[in-house]
């Protein structure tokens, strides 16, 4: 990645889209905190990610950063309920663990699935298992890549109203990399990469014109 | 750091989780544990049983031995070669020892049996408060036997004034035909031996023997005489052959020379002490040629005396067996009586030696008062004045100055080569021209030594194994949690939570494995202490149990499981923890 300067605002819902390997998975994990950039400057949410230790990362994803992958990336050993309350074993003073993880598992509209393991799920609720656990510590980040990659048509349209409404009503800031249109459609902002370049910072039908990555 | 307690419970809930894993780290580290804490106690027990038959702190200066025409030329030891050796800045003490330098016999009754034995040759003297000392400090340890007796009695009671005690007596008539050492004899009131006839031998054949030791012999000197054979004078051969040390013959039987031909054989046998006429009977003795009361020689024997007679000459002789501590246990059921013995000056069972004494021979009795460590180990130890004064009496003021041996302990153990180095400068040169006798002790600590050195090697060549194996696993589970550690990353871990989880999980193997490994340890050991009390036959210093699994010893299993365990993890741990979060989490 060369030259990439974007700002994202509080309460904005951004897609990413472009190619396989333009670099906008790379970007989400810059800005997550997870992957370090050899060069430049990343401020998330008032922090200087680059700049901070390791441990005031991992607290940022911790407190105010949400994941959410393609591959779901839940433990097979843990329920649900373990699966979503994973954050809170690294978090000082977490209280009430077990009742936020249900009202969490509420959200996505898995109550009664708390005891459940992630073999027994479908592809979607195990995304859904995986938003709450992205959504246990109430960020007002959230970083998706890929979130309906491994989704039907049907399942992918339940979790983008879901991530819309997220937006619409808590104020979360939602950044999504895709290459579904049906995704980007509901983006305010699209910004399009190629080659570890951005080369389209602009609305949705221009981002339409970037093609299908 | 994430918290503590959600450390833990990670670590708990992983470990449970990959229990093959944890199987196969371990396993390595139970063996290794195991030996390693098996072979310590066991050699440390080994030490200890050979720490209670040598001391290893002090070394006994002996002088080289010269011959001069088959005569003894070897260098003296006197007060000044003691003095100069004190003088040494690293010596604590020198305690000199001295031999009976002539010969002497001792005889005694022992549960019924009369013993004799030769004590020339196997008595010598030392400082008492040297062998009080010791006793005092023994004392002070748990389980150790309370010495009591050593502590009170181990002194030389002939400067000692006790008006009260030392008082005149009459001494009890003896056989003339009997040896010096025969036993104390009867109330002076008995027929004078000279009109009797028949007495036994000195060891009384067998018809009369074995009826008078049954009907005498008893070990608190009490006897009867009605088991006296065929004699006239039965009263007199029983007390012969019955008890020699601690005496017979009773009151009732004195005088009943006539009636003893036909003992009624319903009469049982009546107990009775034997005639003593001193205050204190129990101290004190009626000494024959001064006719005045006088304390007995105390006398300390060595733990290898005691576990000799026990596993080596009760049973060839047919003799009772004691079973822990012999002296001990005698002194506790029947008192000082039980120990005492005759002891004939100048006296010896050994036919055929010519040693001339400027003395008759004469009769004293002495009494066991304990067991010491520092007793010489096979024989008789007094106070050293008793054998000074007696060498001086029998052999002249020559042999009342020249020790055998003398005891020297340092300041610091580690001086021993440097006094070793002194000592054995020949005279030519300026030095003593003396030498260490051999010390058996040290060769047999550096044998166990070495060996303990051996099988810690083979147990730390275990635990590196075990180690290296550990490390292998883990580097494998880290492979295998990639994706586990990502998604810990993602979600608030830092790159030190995810090493001490791991470190976590290594250290629970080191402490899990470590239990097992010193649980099977303990559990052989006992197996093996078993198999030792029920299979095996005695022996000398055979102990109850072959292992010591003190303190250190487990504690130590332990630490060095979980402290292997941890630097076998540290690698993997390390590379889990520089793991990019993001590739962890890339897709397949």
């Amino acid at each position: 990645m060369r030259g990439v300067s974007i700002d994202v605002e509080r309460g904005e819902l951004v897609a990413l889209v472009g190619q396989s390997g333009s670099g906008k998975s790379t970007l989400l994990n810059i800005i997550g905190g997870l992957d370090m950039p050899d060069s430049g400057e990343v401020e998330v949410l008032g922090t200087d990610t680059l700049k901070a230790s390791d441990k005031k990362r991992a607290n940022l994803r911790n407190q105010s950063i949400g994941f959410v992958f393609q591959a779901f990336n839940l433990l097979d050993h843990l329920t649900c309920l373990g699966n979503v309350t994973i954050p809170a074993a690294f978090a000082h003073g977490a209280k009430e663990i077990d009742e936020r993880g249900r009202e969490a598992l509420r959200r996505v509209g898995l109550a009664d699935f708390s005891h459940r393991y992630p073999s027994e799920l479908s592809g979607g609720q195990k995304q859904r298992v995986a938003i709450a656990r992205a959504l246990f510590g109430a960020p007002s980040l959230l970083l998706c890549d890929e979130p309906t990659g491994n989704l039907d048509s049907e399942t992918g349209k339940e979790v983008i109203d879901f991530f819309r409404e997220l937006n619409a009503k808590d104020g979360v800031t939602l950044m999504i990399v895709t290459h579904e249109r049906r995704v980007s459609s509901v983006a305010k902002r699209v910004i399009a990469m190629r080659d570890g370049l951005i080369v389209e910072t602009t609305d949705e039908e221009l981002a339409e014109k970037a093609g299908p990555a | 750091m994430m918290p503590a307690k959600n450390l833990v419970g990670t670590v708990l809930k992983n470990t449970v989780r990959s229990k093959r894993h944890f199987i196969l780290s371990a396993f390595g580290i139970v063996i290794g544990i195991w030996w390693f804490v098996l072979f310590l106690a066991l050699t440390q027990k080994a030490g200890t049983v050979l720490e209670s038959i040598f001391p290893l702190d002090e070394v006994q200066v002996v002088a080289p031995r010269v011959s001069l025409l088959g005569k003894d030329a070897s260098k003296r030891l006197d007060d000044s070669v003691v003095q100069v050796i004190s003088a040494r800045p690293e010596v604590a003490s020198a305690v000199p020892r001295m031999n009976l330098a002539f010969p002497a016999a001792g005889r005694g009754d022992f549960e019924g049996t009369d013993l004799k034995f030769e004590v020339g040759g196997f008595a010598d003297g030392v400082d008492p408060k040297y062998v009080r000392e010791a006793a005092e400090a023994e004392a002070k340890k748990e389980g150790a036997p309370d010495n009591k007796r050593i502590i009170e009695l181990f002194k030389d009671w002939e400067s000692i004034k006790d008006p009260a005690n030392e008082v005149a007596c009459v001494p009890p008539p003896r056989d003339p035909r009997e040896d010096i050492i025969q036993s104390p004899g009867k109330k002076p009131a008995a027929p004078s031996p000279a009109e009797d006839t028949g007495w036994g031998p000195q060891i009384p054949d067998p018809a009369a023997g074995s009826g008078s030791a049954s009907g005498s012999g008893s070990a608190d000197g009490s006897g009867s005489a009605t088991g006296s054979g065929g004699s006239a004078t039965g009263d007199g051969s029983g007390a012969n052959a019955g008890a020699a040390g601690s005496g017979s013959g009773s009151a009732t039987g004195a005088g009943s020379g006539s009636a003893a031909g036909a003992p009624p054989p319903t009469t049982p046998a009546k107990k009775e002490p034997y005639y003593n006429p001193c205050p204190d009977p129990d101290r004190y003795y009626c000494d024959d040629t001064e006719r005045r009361c006088k304390h007995r020689v105390p006398i300390v024997l060595s733990s290898t005396v005691v576990e000799l007679y026990n596993n080596q000459f009760a049973k060839s002789h047919g003799m009772p067996m004691a079973d822990q501590n012999l002296v001990n246990m005698l002194l506790q059921q029947r008192g000082l009586s039980a120990m005492r013995f005759s002891v004939g000056l100048g006296f010896t069972t050994v036919a055929g030696t010519g040693v001339s004494t400027k003395r008759q021979p004469k009769r004293v009795e002495a009494v066991v008062v304990g067991v010491s460590t520092r007793a010489m180990p096979i024989g008789v130890t007094m106070p050293i004045e008793y054998v000074r004064r007696w060498n001086r009496d029998y052999l002249g003021e020559d042999a009342a100055g020249a020790y055998s041996s003398i005891i020297v302990k340092f300041k610091d153990r580690n001086q021993i080569a440097v006094f070793s180095e002194w000592i054995e400068l020949p005279e030519a040169k300026g030095g003593p021209g003396l030498r260490l006798e051999d010390q058996l002790g040290k060769k047999f600590a550096t044998a166990i030594f070495v060996i303990r050195l051996l099988f810690l090697i083979i147990s730390i060549a275990i635990l590196v194994i075990a180690v290296i194996n550990i490390g292998h696993n883990f580097y494998i589970q880290v492979s295998e949690r990639r994706r586990e550690i990502g998604i810990m990353r993602a979600v608030g871990a830092t790159e030190m939570d995810v090493r001490l989880i791991m470190l976590g999980e290594a250290a629970l193997i080191g402490i899990v494995g470590g239990l097992i490994g010193v649980g099977l340890a303990v559990a052989l050991a006992v197996g093996a202490d078993w198999y030792s009390t029920n299979h095996l036959p005695p022996f000398p210093f055979k102990p109850d149990s072959w292992f010591s699994f003190e303190t250190w010893i487990w504690v130590s299993g332990l630490m060095f499981s979980t402290v292997f365990c941890v630097l076998g993890g540290f690698l993997p741990a390390r590379r889990a923890a520089k793991m990019e979060p993001a590739q962890a989490l890339a897709q397949n």
